[in-house]
């Protein structure tokens, strides 16, 4: 292939192209992903979509997880970024601990975080998959006024597998291969146990339970709902013993 | 302007223009800093995303980015390291046409002949501010009206003006002190 004097490659140069519009729609993509977390609050520990927290770990499904750098503490108010060093070679996450230190909305690196006032200090845990942590730094918007603490480190997680009932439902955590049939929560009376995937999808806006085609539709219905409370029934790994409440603020 | 605007929400389309739009200049702007393809290949990506990454602190004159785009480029030629450092899995992932035939000398001699000063310049260019570099090859190798290259810089044209003045001085005495060195 001949190439005219001074002109950049233009393999290259479609290749960058490609992958600047990969940047521009990472920050929507991501958006995009996040709303049905955006209905966790701080105190719900549902993992989902790579997202997993401190208290679902040793269950079925959910990974093990081996830090792979140093932590990293950064205390801010409003928009800014977290400098994470470079990422070690075998490090597939960053674990955030995240904390809001007055109420408001968040979003680190596309997870959203909403903060009441009862949720101030309350740590929300979760793993941001590293291909998602541009340029080994984490972004967290946030308002004006709204401070936060984070604590971030690299970890290598490895997937465990999900149990089986005698119904063949699989229970367990949220993880990288898709949802269990039975997924772990904890109850409001503090049991662990587990909430169909079904009920938890249709009430936390699932794009696809619900038929979403577009960020747009989620969007609006995140409006339509929002405030809205949600009981679904917790029971145990049988799918049949019921145990308690799971109550979903949106 | 409204395409900057539509990138800056998030318009992939938007960007993807403006990449189209100024990736030529961008590109030779680096060739001519770098003196070698590839390098001026990874400058001009890097150049670019840096302008996303740094989107809500980019200055635009006069609806244009380039400006901005080329002042960065200059920067980060300056230090294509710390580029390769921060972008290096992305550089690396990128492909690069078989085949590619090593013009850089050609497009360096073609530029200069252009501007024949400047290989007398380049000893002493390097001993200027980075903010100095930066207008002298905006004004000089990109031919921007001082009052366009003032403003990618953060300064006024009256500054931008007696910079350039004292430039002129300092570079002469330095060329004619290294020349009696010699």
């Amino acid at each position: 292939m001949m190439k005219n004097l001074g002109e950049i490659d233009p393999v290259f140069a479609n290749a960058l192209r490609r992958e600047l519009i990969e940047h521009v729609n990472a920050r929507k993509r991501r958006r995009w992903l996040a709303p049905w977390l955006a209905s966790v609050s701080a105190v719900v520990i549902v993992a989902g979509g790579g997202v997993a927290t401190a208290a679902v770990l040793g269950l079925p499904g959910a990974p093990t997880l081996m830090p792979a750098s140093e932590k990293v503490s950064v205390t801010g108010t409003g928009t800014a970024t977290a400098e994470l060093g470079s990422a070690p070679v075998d490090a597939n996450y960053v674990t955030v601990r995240f904390e809001c230190l007055t109420p408001g909305d968040f979003e680190i690196s596309g997870v959203r975080v909403s903060c009441h006032e009862a949720d101030v200090a309350q740590q929300s845990v979760f793993d941001i998959p590293s291909n998602y942590v541009r340029e080994d730094q984490l972004e967290v918007l946030a308002g004006p006024g709204s401070s936060w603490q984070l604590t971030a480190t690299y970890v290598v997680k490895s997937p465990t597998e999900w149990g089986r009932n005698i119904h063949g439902e699989t229970f367990g955590v949220i993880n990288d291969a898709g949802s269990p049939d039975l997924i772990a929560v904890e109850a409001t009376n503090g049991k662990q146990g587990y909430v169909r995937a079904v009920d938890l999808n249709q009430a936390n806006g699932d794009p696809t339970a619900l038929n979403f085609t577009s960020p747009d539709d989620a969007l609006r219905w995140q409006q339509e709902v929002a405030g809205t409370i949600v009981t679904l029934p917790v029971v145990e790994s049988d799918g049949e013993t019921r145990i308690g409440e799971f109550v979903i603020q949106r | 302007m409204a395409e900057w605007a539509d990138a800056l929400n998030g318009d992939a389309a938007a960007f993807a223009s403006i990449f189209d739009r100024h990736k030529a200049r961008v590109f030779r702007h680096a060739v001519y800093q770098l003196g070698h393809r590839e390098d001026a290949e990874d400058a001009t990506a890097a150049a670019f995303l840096e302008l996303w990454r740094r989107r809500k602190h980019v200055t635009v004159l006069d609806g244009s980015v380039l400006p901005w785009l080329l002042v960065t480029t200059t920067n980060l030629s300056r230090n294509v390291g710390r580029s390769r450092r921060r972008y290096g899995d992305l550089l690396k992932r990128l492909p690069r046409g078989r085949d590619a035939p090593d013009d850089t000398e050609e497009i360096v001699q073609s530029r200069i002949d252009a501007q024949r000063q400047i290989r007398d310049l380049v000893p002493a260019f390097d001993r200027l501010s980075e903010q100095d570099r930066s207008l002298l090859v905006l004004i000089v190798f990109e031919d921007l009206p001082i009052a366009t290259a003032a403003l990618a810089l953060g300064m006024t044209a009256p500054t931008a003006r007696s910079r350039l003045h004292r430039m002129r001085a300092r570079l002469r005495h330095q060329l004619e002190s290294s020349s009696e060195v010699r």
